[in-house]
């Protein structure tokens, strides 16, 4: 392999300014998304929803849809040949509802049609008969006993704990204890591409799936399981993905075992693509969570106890939420030295919108909570935010909550450091708090730290492949089982191909993933794709170079290890070959040109029962600063200025890398100030962006990047993670910025204006504004 | 989108022709119609009659004793045109800060009007400056005041065979501002908005006009205000209780945007800044 090189100026492309491998794809509409896929002699499939949050279902006649000219197929629960449900945690989750609805996403009935029109018309011309049920719409009041119940097991979905020191005598340690209670929002994850799928029956009496998925494998199980076929008839294929965010995986497995069913019953190509209204109802969104935090500090402010009780919504089904919780469980305590820890975890079933996985997965909640807390205890203690954290923050061989010690070095304080040094935080805050009171625009600067575990951890199973096929002309295809869904997966895996191999990296075409291709990578999330695929691709291309590299040195006349690949050249000395003269050899010798590199993580280790063990391989570090302008008299908040600081072990490509954090603080953004998916009853309050309203880019900061490289002894060229890291402490920061300009602290999320003014957020309303404005008289 | 059943008439002329016939749905930039319809259950679509092929709509003229626009100008037109920003310094200031420039640059002042949302930014500018439209069918011509065509949140008085084919204002001069809150920086729609216009010599106010948006079923003028400032000096306690009347005549509601409350001391609030800004300037 390519050595590692602490200086890091010994790479060929590891490091710099690298295009996206897709970039001319993308603007030039070659791309292919999951709409864009179509098939001669297609049909058009939809939905029937159910109207109900929760409701049993008393009869379905789809005798008039049938009837209906045009009509290729009508399909209730009572067509699936295999299971009704699927889940990867949990396989509850309907397909096609038999006994009761659970929220209003859920599906009765599939239509496939000859047009799309044919197939609105005939689902409405389907009479389900429904008695409603009492609806769950509150978590908590969920939990108890007397509550009605969503699944016949109970509304308890997870409980996850973490027990550390006794919480009894850490109290009794501190000379204060603060409680508080905070509030985070369900939101949306707003992929510009909704769901798509075209769904084909195969020669071979499997289907052919290719659409807008995020993890192929777990969908793959999904349809072979409802459809009872063998994992090799059902082929998925990921088209280029129009963002995902965690959000094209159980919400593409419901759509894709219904496109599936409706194609083989046919035998026809079924296309389905959702509207931006269907994905806003079906499709699952982040935990909202109600975290209690009850803190003791002795008077020198070192932390002594963490007593944590957080309610999850799950909504109607598991989804992710067990993992969700767990990673919640963690890191609870935020990067923070605490010697007794208690912290409970539930997510309870509602008839809400479920919820699943979301860039961050189960962190922002805990980090606005954390980092909001931090700053009110450094209030209490006289100390500023910075000081706070810097005597509590975890260091070289530290131990977290869950009792692992960490042996990588820890650079939480470094990335504190640099935030506050480069927008001069203490001096800033400080003035902040004392400002003129004429002018009703306040300044504020706020700061948040996080750790985060990168990969999977100990949720299960942790491997990825890479498969690198170099041709004879010196060009290559690179496949990955993990995708690329805009994060910049295709070009980070390129890169490190071509690091390896001395190829430049526009001679590499990278195919999107297709589950005959490559072997089960698991899920393309948790921030682990650089480091596991980047991993196997280093492992692939190693292989490789291995088998042919002693052609080389035959063609050269040299000794294998004096060779030198790069730019599309092998040399030894004054002398050289290309790499096309090479494959072509190689071919003519019958040398093997494909590779298959496969790399699986370290261990980690987890004890349910008390919450303790090694749960993450490595940990990231970040920290971020905001400055805001809020208008004391609106509510009004303004980012001016935001610095992000992440230990990503190394910068893979500078501008996949910053990217990763433009993107990770405008969605913190959204967090923070403005998104809120609202429902009433389990009734969603609104269906589209006219009124989910997102952050824009006039809202956008100026955005100030810095990255350390504290160099992961396990990441390829010492890489670690960074999509989620960059998300996670933007609301935090903002909430923090906007307390030290107000002096008032919101322990909710989202600081809307009327929220910032009034402590008061807005009521979801029933209609449209204008629409609803016609009460106004009466 | 599906290709639609279109009539693109190139004078006005054709267009009233058109207009004549029932179940036609005009389109101007088509920003709020083209959402509006893309929301409707009943398909399929109705037949669309497009304006922005008739020229004679899209001007900006002088005249001796007032201006005309179009109703087919757009936002964007409004904001730069050195006309509106002599006579009409509040519709400028408005065009300017909604939407997007995407959207300025279909929107149309028409369309606006003719939308009737209460919370349609160019509708208190119109309020105060006195804004006449000029209503035409095949058959007949009328002329209201802009307060008299709105009836309810997206209801007007238009006759269904009839089209708004001119907005005009008096060349007057005033001083004024339009001032709105919105959720984000762009792509939002008022939440609250007030729009002034004054006539002050010598620090006393002459005249004043003062209309508010999104608190209530129409635009609304805040007539308890505009009655304590008129024939008074502006300062600042004067404003103060201005402010605080107009706040009392907001009738606003809840809804997805904002809360109550907020809209109703916001009216205050705004008025309020408005009019120190033009103290400060005196
Ligand atoms: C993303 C977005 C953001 C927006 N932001 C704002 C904002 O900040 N502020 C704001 O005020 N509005 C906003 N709007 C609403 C909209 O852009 C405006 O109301 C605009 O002025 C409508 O003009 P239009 O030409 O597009 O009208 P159209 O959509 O073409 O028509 C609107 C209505 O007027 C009728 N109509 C049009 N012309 C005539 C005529 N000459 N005679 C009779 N009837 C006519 C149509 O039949 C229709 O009922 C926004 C809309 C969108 C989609």
């Amino acid at each position: 392999m390519a050595k590692e090189n602490p200086q890091g100026n010994k790479f060929n492309v590891i490091g710099k300014a690298s295009p996206r491998v897709d970039a001319i794809d993308k603007v030039t509409g070659r791309a292919r998304y999951g709409a864009d896929h179509s098939r001669t002699g297609q049909l058009y499939g939809a939905v029937l929803n159910s109207p109900y949050p929760h409701a049993i279902i008393k009869s379905i006649n789809t005798e008039r849809a049938r009837a209906l000219d045009g009509i290729r197929a009508v399909l209730t629960h009572a067509d699936i040949p295999g299971a009704k449900s699927f889940g990867g945690i949990v396989p509850h989750q309907m397909v096609l509802c038999s006994g009761k609805v659970r929220y209003v996403g859920d599906a009765v009935a599939i239509v496939a049609a000859e047009t799309p029109e044919l197939a609105d018309k005939a689902i409405e011309l389907i009479e389900v008969e429904y008695s409603p049920c009492p609806v769950v719409s509150d978590p908590e009041q969920a939990l108890s006993p007397s509550s009605p119940l969503v699944h016949e097991d109970g509304n308890l979905c997870a409980h996850h704990k973490v027990r550390k020191g006794d919480i009894e005598t850490g109290f009794k340690n501190s000379d204060f204890v603060i409680e508080h209670e905070y509030t985070t929002q369900k939101v949306e994850h707003a992929y510009i591409e909704p769901e798509a799928v075209l769904a084909e029956p195969g020669e071979n009496g499997g289907v052919t799936i290719t659409g807008s998925v995020q993890n192929l494998y777990s969908i793959r199980r999904a349809v072979a399981s409802v459809l009872n076929l063998p994992l090799n008839r059902v082929r998925v294929i990921q088209a280029t993905l129009g963002g995902s965010f965690g959000g094209k995986d159980e919400a593409m497995s419901a759509i894709c075992c219904r496109a599936a069913l409706l194609a083989l019953t046919t035998g026809r190509p079924v296309k389905m693509v959702n509207t931006r209204e269907q994905s806003m109802r079906e499709s699952y969104k982040r935990h909202p969570y109600k975290m209690r935090y009850k803190v003791g500090v002795s008077n020198d402010g070192i932390l002594q106890a963490m007593e944590i009780k957080i309610i999850a919504d799950a909504g109607a089904y598991a989804a992710t939420s067990q993992f969700v919780t767990w990673r919640s469980v963690v890191q609870a305590t935020g990067p923070y030295v605490v010697p007794h820890v208690k912290t409970d975890i539930y997510a309870a079933y509602t008839n809400n919108c479920y919820t699943g996985a979301m860039r961050g997965f189960g962190s922002p909640q805990i980090c606005f909570a954390v980092e909001s807390l931090m700053d009110e205890l450094a209030a209490q203690l006289g100390l500023d935010p910075f000081e706070m954290r810097l005597r509590n923050t975890l260091k070289d061989g530290s131990i977290t909550a869950t009792g692992q010690k960490l042996t990588h070095r820890v650079t939480l304080d470094e990335a504190l450091r640099n935030v506050t040094s480069a927008g001069g935080f203490k001096a800033k805050w400080l003035a902040n708090r004392e400002q003129d009171s004429a002018s009703p625009i306040k300044k504020g600067i706020g700061i948040s730290c996080s750790y985060r575990g990168v990969s999977l951890g100990a949720e299960g199973a942790d491997a990825a492949g890479v498969g690198i096929s170099l041709q004879t002309d010196g060009s290559a295809v690179v496949t990955c089982g993990l995708v690329d869904m805009g994060q910049g997966a295709a070009t980070t895996i390129s890169l490190v191909v071509a690091e390896e191999l001395g190829l430049s990296s526009d001679k590499i075409v990278f195919l999107n993933a297709d589950t005959t291709v490559m072997p089960d990578s698991g899920p393309t999330v948790a921030s682990r794709t650089s480091f596991m695929a980047g991993n196997a691709a280093r492992v692939g291309s190693t292989i490789l170079k291995d088998r042919i590299a002693p052609v080389a040195a035959d063609m050269l006349k040299c000794k294998a290890s004096a060779l030198v690949f790069c730019h599309d050249f092998i040399s030894a000395g004054s002398s050289r070959i290309t790499l096309a003269q090479l494959a072509a050899e190689c071919f003519r010798r019958g040398i093997s040109l494909s590779a298959h590199g496969w790399y699986k993580s370290p261990k980690t280790t987890w004890r349910e029962e008390d919450g303790t063990g090694d749960a993450y391989f490595t940990f990231v570090y970040g920290a971020n600063l905001a400055e805001v302008e809020v208008d004391i008299h609106t509510g009004r908040v303004i980012v001016t200025k935001f610095i992000s600081c992440h230990d990503v072990g190394k910068v893979l490509n500078i501008n996949g890398a910053k990217g990763q954090v433009y993107g990770g603080v405008a969605m913190g953004m959204g967090y923070a100030l403005l998104e809120a998916y609202a429902e009433e009853d389990g009734q969603p309050k609104l269906g589209n962006f006219d009124e989910y309203l997102l952050p824009t880019i006039c809202d956008m900061p100026q955005t100030e990047v810095i990255f350390l490289e504290g160099d992961d002894p396990l990441g390829p060229y010492g890489a670690k993670a960074l999509g989620e890291p960059a998300n996670e402490i933007a609301a935090p920061a903002i909430a923090n910025a906007v307390a030290n300009a107000t002096g008032r602290r919101v322990r909710e999320l989202p600081l809307t204006l009327e929220r910032v003014l009034l402590g008061k957020n807005l009521i979801p309303g029933r209609e449209r504004g204008s629409a609803m404005a016609k009460g106004a008289e009466s | 989108m599906k290709e639609q059943d279109t009539i693109n008439p190139s004078s006005l002329r054709q267009a009233l022709a058109a207009k004549a016939r029932p179940n036609l749905v005009v389109v101007a930039g088509g920003t709020d119609i083209l959402v509006q319809l893309h929301d409707r259950v009943d398909r399929p679509w109705p037949k669309l009659l497009v304006l922005d092929g008739i020229k004679a709509l899209g001007k900006i003229t002088l005249h001796d004793d007032f201006v005309t626009i179009g109703p087919n100008v757009t936002f964007s037109e409004i904001e730069s045109s050195p006309i509106i920003g002599k006579y009409a310094p509040q519709l400028a200031q408005a065009a300017s800060v909604a939407g997007s420039v995407q959207i300025r640059n279909r929107a149309t002042i028409g369309g606006n009007v003719a939308n009737a949302s209460p919370a349609g930014d160019l509708i208190p500018p119109l309020y105060v400056l006195g804004a006449t439209l000029e209503l035409l069918s095949v058959r007949t011509k009328r002329s209201m005041p802009i307060e008299k065509f709105f009836v309810g949140p997206g209801k007007t008085v238009l006759k269904s065979n009839e089209l708004i084919t001119a907005i005009r204002i008096s060349k007057v001069k005033r001083i004024g501002f339009f001032l709105r809150l919105g959720t984000r920086q762009a792509l939002a729609i008022s939440k609250v908005s007030v729009a002034a216009a004054l006539m002050i010599k010598s620090g006393i106010i002459l005249d004043v006009k003062i209309a508010l948006g999104a608190v209530a079923p129409t635009v609304i003028r805040a007539g308890v205000a505009e009655e304590l400032l008129r024939g008074n000096r502006l300062d600042a306690k004067l404003i103060d209780h201005a402010a605080e009347a107009a706040s009392k005549e907001a009738r606003p509601i809840d809804d997805i945007r904002s809360v109550a409350a907020y809209r109703k001391e916001m009216v205050g609030i705004l008025l309020k800044r408005g009019l120190t800004k033009i103290l400060e300037s005196m």
